[in-house]
């Protein structure tokens, strides 16, 4: 028989179910707006934002995911990225701190000397675990954006890519319990 | 009608269900910025990025692994890429295998350009044995560790992994990071 211990339940095979092993929120914007005048070097909002609920505990990882469609518009050297930032809100309200979480670097993704048309679908992955952005604390408010960034100046994000459907911009962000790690 | 602790979970007043299956079981990752900076053989690459699960929780559980890095032609010259996913269980069998490599053409074009790629690769590690089509890893044992790192397959011996310096660049160059998940996030008979 299963029995409830001090935090979950253990069952007759000594598996667990426990208050540590869960996701504790789960947050997403997209968006399908061309935007047209990115700036080489220079971060351009993607129109992606979530603002993640109080954080759970000290413990909490946060993990993001981001994806943008672009496109060069001249058919020349290009190169570009997808940055995750964050914004952090101490408990209780106070001066927000804003930190980059992930940034590839604008021509992480590149073609130099090629006057080919070129599209590609920049992705980016990381975790949160306030080593390079602020120390996660229980309370806090966490404001997540997706940024691209391009290399010379002739990059639009959110570019259609003729059957493309549904979002062109997307970023997800998953709040996971300090128990899992 | 109250919650009722049954054999294999909760039943809620609703009628709804919490079951011991279907659970998060652990999460690790790390990163890098420690490029591979010089031209390596068309070769197994390793590319400092390792991680070691705590034990296995079951026998059904899988591995849901994500790994990226940034990486750069040392020639402008035709060039090739991919990365790759290796395990090894701690069973005292010696058990290791490629997971996924997503081989050295994966990422591929002739021509001297000078390109870079922000390479991103995800592969579910079911330990599944003898099947070409989802992996070929040791079976998962509860108890035993699993131990993953990341390589690099090149075709034409001039790719940098991990490559750092790049404009605008801050954090990591390269990242890995698995999740295990309960096994009974599966529907029988799928691996």
């Amino acid at each position: 028989m299963a029995i409830l211990t001090a935090d979950g339940v253990l069952f007759p095979d000594n598996t667990e179910l426990t208050a540590g092993f869960r996701i504790i929120a789960v947050r997403f914007a997209y968006d399908a707006t061309a935007i047209t005048s990115s700036v080489q070097r220079s971060a351009q909002f993607l129109n992606c934002e979530v603002t993640m609920p109080p954080t759970d505990s000290n413990n909490s990882r946060y993990l993001i995911m981001g994806e943008s469609n672009i496109d060069d518009t001249n058919q020349n050297t290009c190169g570009a990225d997808l940055e995750l930032w964050v914004g952090v809100t101490p408990p209780g309200g106070g001066t927000e701190t804003t930190h980059w979480v992930s940034r590839p670097g604008t021509h992480s993704h590149y073609w130099g000397g090629n006057t080919n048309d070129k599209y590609w679908q920049l992705k980016n992955f990381h975790i949160d675990d306030g080593a390079t952005t602020t120390t996660i604390s229980q309370g806090q408010t966490r404001r997540y954006r997706a940024y691209g960034n391009n290399h010379n100046n002739n990059v639009n994000f959110g570019a259609g890519t003729n059957t493309d459907a549904g979002p062109r911009h997307k970023l997800i962000v998953i709040e996971f319990d300090g128990g899992l790690i | 009608m109250a919650t009722t602790l049954g054999a294999t979970g909760l039943t809620l007043p609703t009628g709804g269900e919490i079951l011991r299956g279907a659970t998060l079981r652990s999460l690790r990752w790390t990163s890098t910025t420690s490029a591979t900076q010089t031209a390596q053989a068309a070769n197994n690459v390793y590319m400092s990025m390792e991680v070691t699960m705590p034990p296995a929780a079951s026998d059904t559980s899988i591995f849901l692994c994500h790994l990226k890095s940034n990486f750069d032609d040392s020639n402008s010259a035709t060039r090739g890429c991919g990365l790759s996913l290796w395990v090894e269980q701690d069973d005292g069998n010696g058990n290791q295998q490629w997971v996924s490599r997503q081989g050295e053409h994966c990422y591929y074009n002739t021509g001297s350009f000078n390109v870079y790629w922000h390479i991103h690769h995800t592969i579910l590690d079911t330990g599944t044995l003898n099947s070409s089509a989802t992996g070929n890893t040791p079976a998962v044992r509860a108890g035993d560790q699993r131990r993953y790192r990341v390589y690099n397959l090149q075709n034409n011996d001039n790719m940098i992994s991990n490559k750092n310096g790049i404009t605008n660049q801050s954090g990591a160059s390269g990242l890995l990071m698995v999740l295990e998940l309960d096994g009974s996030f599966l529907l029988d008979g799928y691996n």
